[in-house]
């Protein structure tokens, strides 16, 4: 597959309930630092960064915040479009943001049903450090995101723990799932010129 | 994801398409090529070191006024390694040329690429949009031309377009179309242009139908005639010294503040709030502005030389106009008088000041209904369109590749407008949450529940269109059974209206205003007591 210059190959979505630090997380990945007490509530609705994926090849993943849009649920489905990854955001110290990630994951695969679905698990240096207890049991997390087939990986956009490897996992399974499609479509072509030989 | 046919249909289609529009372009790209050059030839020969390069026609327009006012003009310096920075040009500002028509011969003579440049007006810090930007109310100003990778090398390697860093050799100016454009120029040298055009007609022609081929390579030609010349703008009722000020913000708040005034930290983290709505708002009028004035602007001007006429602007751009203008009021008419008592005293940002805009935020934002609720209508027929339209896609890669636009592309900027909504609400409760005078979070308190409002009506609006398209769904499938049989034709004609079911139709015994909702939907088991059959 043909790499487009200037523009974002692979579109990702972060959604979760209210304040569970989705745009931390995203601050943390494209600017690499984090404000406490963040001054900036939204930074940009749109960024984006280059990332290169396992097998070598460079790809532009650009990130959408959602922050905003959580009680609007019928505008936030505008945002999913396209999207070939959703990253679902809940806060380990806070359970009832566990309970709003399964509406989030089947509203997400009843509009966008090829959108891959990661589970982020936020906030994980407070519980660390012991700041805050944690109210979601990291087996009932595991246990939940193998059931529905999905990656989770638990994060601290303070110290950045985990944030680029979920980045990066994501780039690698879209990078592997293109080459999976170009493959099938060489030999969709290969079938067709036998057909035309006959 | 299994990979589907439709898909690899898809990715095949746009890779064809791509290969036949640069195919195309050499013998299009030859002619414009041709013309610029004349035209270059033309300034140079007849306004030999002349210290006014406007183009001839302008020129001679000029020199039959009697006098000529400074204010006509605008200054341009060059910021770039190997230019003579101390040597200023004059450009005449004229309402209808824009900033590319007019700073196109400069350059070209001077062997710079308007693709690699940024233009900063005087010392403020957003680049002016080249295609878009109207000369009329440079008149007087002082722009400077700087070298745009300069600047990225030291910020975000984000935005940097790895196509524009091959083409330093500066020659001509690299159009859109700029793969195939190489070949040509190379060919052009040695052979003459003219069998060499034809050549290459001759061998385009067997590969498409004649209608198709000639109406691509016209849009080629249009295209790159926007390139070099702007895009033709629609007639804006816009304010010039309000457009002025969008791109005359400060970097920080802090330069407005007199540097006498003790700023505490509270105060310091209430102006940052603030700062960020008036900073964001800025940067979204401009997408905006984007919006209409190319991509749109774009398109109205193909359609008069009855190009992409299929193309339906309301379903493509819903009522974007409007949204911008209602923008460019709740700046001129709010934020800006805000900034503007501000720097008149050199004092802080009072956001009383933005109280009524929110209060009458139903009126102001009164689009937004309307687009919000076409915007799902919007985006599939964008899709549609580029799936099925090759001259749609031409037109869309070449907006989208200009750039202004940071990459994104047109869906993605067609929603900003419902994410901006949204956001409000998070903008003013960072500042209520810094705000310690009674009378300011009265004030904000308030902005945020007449915004709130407003959004929920929004989304209502949204989920109401979605219940009735479900209902609707639901409706199709289910089959009306006959409540009366008859023979007679007539009869059947006046029963049948009533024998459909809708949905839609208040429920009996209810308030009207009660709407069906669909609850759950699921398959229905019937099993069979005889054979114990389930259906």
């Amino acid at each position: 597959m043909k790499t487009h210059n200037n523009r974002v190959d692979i579109k990702v979505v972060i959604v979760g309930n209210m304040s569970v630090g989705k745009t931390s997380l995203i601050q943390r990945f494209i600017h690499e630092n984090f404000k406490e007490n963040m001054n900036e509530t939204i930074g940009a609705a749109f960024s984006a960064k280059e990332l290169t994926s396992m097998s070598g090849s460079k790809r532009i993943v650009g990130i959408w915040d959602t922050a905003g849009t959580e009680r609007y649920r019928s505008m936030v489905k505008m945002f999913y479009r396209d999207a070939k990854a959703a990253i679902v955001c809940f806060d380990i110290t806070n359970k009832s943001s566990w309970e709003g990630l399964r509406s989030w994951i089947s509203e997400l695969r009843e509009v966008e049903e090829n959108c891959k679905v990661y589970i982020c698990g936020t906030k994980k240096d407070l519980v660390d450090e012991g700041i805050s207890e944690r109210e979601v049991p990291l087996e009932k997390c595991n246990e939940y995101a193998r059931g529905i087939q999905v990656k989770l990986l638990e994060t601290s956009s303070k110290t950045g723990e985990n944030v680029d490897e979920l980045f990066q996992s994501i780039v690698d399974e879209c990078v592997l799932d293109e080459s999976i499609i170009a493959k099938s479509s060489l030999q969709l072509a290969e079938n067709d010129k036998r057909r035309m030989c006959c | 994801m299994t990979p589907k046919p439709s898909d690899v249909e898809k990715t095949d289609f746009v890779t064809a398409t791509m290969s036949i529009f640069l195919a195309v372009s050499p013998t299009a790209r030859l002619h414009t090529r041709c013309r610029s050059l004349n035209q270059m030839d033309r300034v140079g020969l007849k306004n030999p070191d002349s210290g006014l390069n406007v183009p001839l026609q302008q020129r001679r327009h000029n020199l039959a006024r009697s006098q000529v006012n400074s204010s006509e003009y605008f200054s341009v310096a060059f910021e770039i390694d190997g230019q003579d920075a101390s040597g200023h040009e004059f450009l005449l500002a004229a309402k209808g040329t824009s900033l590319a028509e007019a700073l196109g011969p400069v350059c070209n003579r001077r062997g710079i690429e308007l693709s690699n440049v940024e233009v900063m007006l005087e010392q403020y810090k957003t680049p002016l949009p080249i295609l878009t930007t109207d000369t009329a109310w440079l008149g007087g100003k002082h722009i400077s031309l700087r070298e745009k990778d300069s600047s990225e090398s030291r910020g975000n390697k984000l935005f940097s377009h790895p196509s524009r860093k091959t083409s330093r050799s500066c020659k001509g100016r690299t159009s859109f179309f700029s793969v195939s454009t190489e070949e040509g120029n190379v060919t052009s040298d040695t052979l003459p242009t003219e069998s060499k055009s034809k050549s290459s007609r001759q061998r385009w022609s067997g590969l498409f139908g004649n209608s198709k081929d000639s109406k691509m390579e016209m849009l080629v030609e249009k295209l790159n005639n926007y390139s070099k010349f702007g895009i033709p703008q629609v007639k804006r009722n816009h304010d010039e010294d309000i457009e002025e000020s969008l791109y005359k913000l400060e970097d920080d708040w802090r330069e407005i503040v007199s540097k006498k005034r003790v700023v505490s930290d509270i105060e310091c983290q209430q102006q940052a709030a603030i700062w960020e709505l008036v900073q964001t708002e800025v940067a979204y009028i401009h997408t905006l502005k984007l919006v209409t004035d190319l991509f749109l602007a774009c398109l109205i001007s193909l359609q008069k030389v009855n190009l992409l006429l299929d193309i339906d602007k309301s379903r493509l751009f819903s009522n974007i106009e409007e949204i911008s203008s209602c923008n460019f009021t709740l700046w001129s008419k709010y934020l800006l008088p805000m900034l503007a008592c501000a720097r008149e005293n050199a004092t802080l940002l009072d956001p009383n000041i933005i109280l009524e805009a929110f209060l009458k935020c139903e009126e102001l934002f009164g689009p937004y209904v309307v687009y919000c609720s076409e915007q799902s209508e919007c985006q599939k027929y964008c899709r549609e369109k580029t799936g099925s339209n090759e001259l749609f896609t031409a037109y869309l890669a070449w907006c989208e590749t200009q750039k202004d636009c940071h990459r994104l592309r047109l869906l993605e900027m067609l929603v900003k407008p419902m994410q901006r909504l949204t956001k409000y609400s998070l903008l003013l409760k960072a500042i209520l949450k810094h705000t310690t005078l009674p009378k300011q979070k009265e004030n904000i308190e308030l902005m945020i529940e007449r915004i709130d409002s407003f959004v929920n009506n929004v989304n209502t609006t949204l989920k109401q269109k979605e219940d009735i398209e479900s209902l609707r769904n639901i409706m199709a499938r289910i089959e009306s059974y006959d409540v009366v049989e008859t023979k007679d034709e007539d009869l059947e004609k006046l029963i049948k209206p009533h024998n459909e079911l809708d949905l839609q139709k208040p429920m009996p015994g209810c308030n009207p205003l009660h709407k069906r909702q669909l609850i759950a939907e699921a398959d229905l088991k019937l099993k069979d007591h005889n054979n114990s059959k389930v259906y």
